[in-house]
């Protein structure tokens, strides 16, 4: 029974987690890009204006 | 515990208890991921702001109203509230993302480069320049995914979940935003360099 149904649980895991990488992984090709292009999208970043976070906390506040 | 220690989770936790500044911190930790991610889709500094507080706005009245689904994560949560306020934007104006002009703000006016001559700086800002013009070009369901996996660093999954498609669609939608940056960059022998 045992050797039955561990076989059967691992295939079904080890099936799940090959799905779940399969769809979260882009061809070695992209991500070599993909890193490529990171740094230049970090410089991209910027941040709202302190104004802005200001009103937000202070709407909190006023609930 | 300092407040910077504490998991998103728990800081929620503390702000629906009513502790005010556990929402100090969540914002301040997520504001540029999430301000970033508005303001490539709107490409308009005061619209993004508008956009960014308006999705604060419903957070915060999500959770003073103890409707918060304790199963999701906070930063997918947010983006994906910021993301449905862009769309109803452009619903309501009717027009197309990908065509607006830009506000004429240059991120690259902060960048703090000391260490390079002034010509390796004016290389620099132009490449950095035409990137964001090249995402700027990009379909604008393509230019969101890219958007939503690096700066909200959020896993396809929750991009499809995010956007109402398939993972696989998301992924298709990367590759082919990669794809379509990359021939872009070839056309106009841009190259990256890593700062």
């Amino acid at each position: 029974m045992m050797e039955t149904l561990t076989p059967t649980l691992n295939s079904i895991v080890n099936n799940d987690e090959k799905s779940q990488n399969t769809v979260n992984m882009l061809t070695i090709e992209d991500s070599v890009f993909f890193e490529s292009l990171k740094p230049a999208l970090n410089q991209l970043v910027k941040t709202p204006s302190d104004e802005t976070v200001n009103r937000i906390l202070a709407f909190s506040k006023s609930l | 515990m300092s407040f910077q220690e504490k998991t998103d989770q728990e800081l929620v936790h503390l702000y629906i208890k009513g502790t005010e500044l556990a929402l100090s911190e969540l914002i301040s930790r997520h504001k540029s991921r999430i301000y970033t991610s508005i303001y490539l889709l709107v490409k308009d500094e005061y619209l993004a702001e508008d956009i960014f507080q308006d999705t604060f706005i419903k957070v915060i009245r999500t959770l003073k109203a103890g409707k918060y689904n304790e199963e999701g994560k906070f930063l997918p949560w947010v983006l994906r509230i910021g993301h449905n306020l862009v769309i109803d934007h452009f619903r309501k104006e009717k027009r197309n993302p990908t065509i607006t002009n830009s506000d004429g703000f240059d991120i690259f006016d902060v960048l703090g480069i000391h260490d390079e001559s002034i010509e390796e700086k004016m290389v620099k800002q132009q490449t950095h320049d035409d990137l964001k013009k090249l995402i700027h070009y990009l379909p604008s369901e393509q230019k969101e995914v890219l958007i939503m996996r690096h700066y909200g660093d959020l896993s396809f999954k929750e991009i499809a979940d995010l956007t109402n498609v398939s993972i696989n669609t998301a992924l298709g939608r990367m590759r082919y935003a990669l794809n379509n940056l990359r021939k872009m960059m070839t056309n106009k022998e841009l190259i990256l360099k890593a700062s």
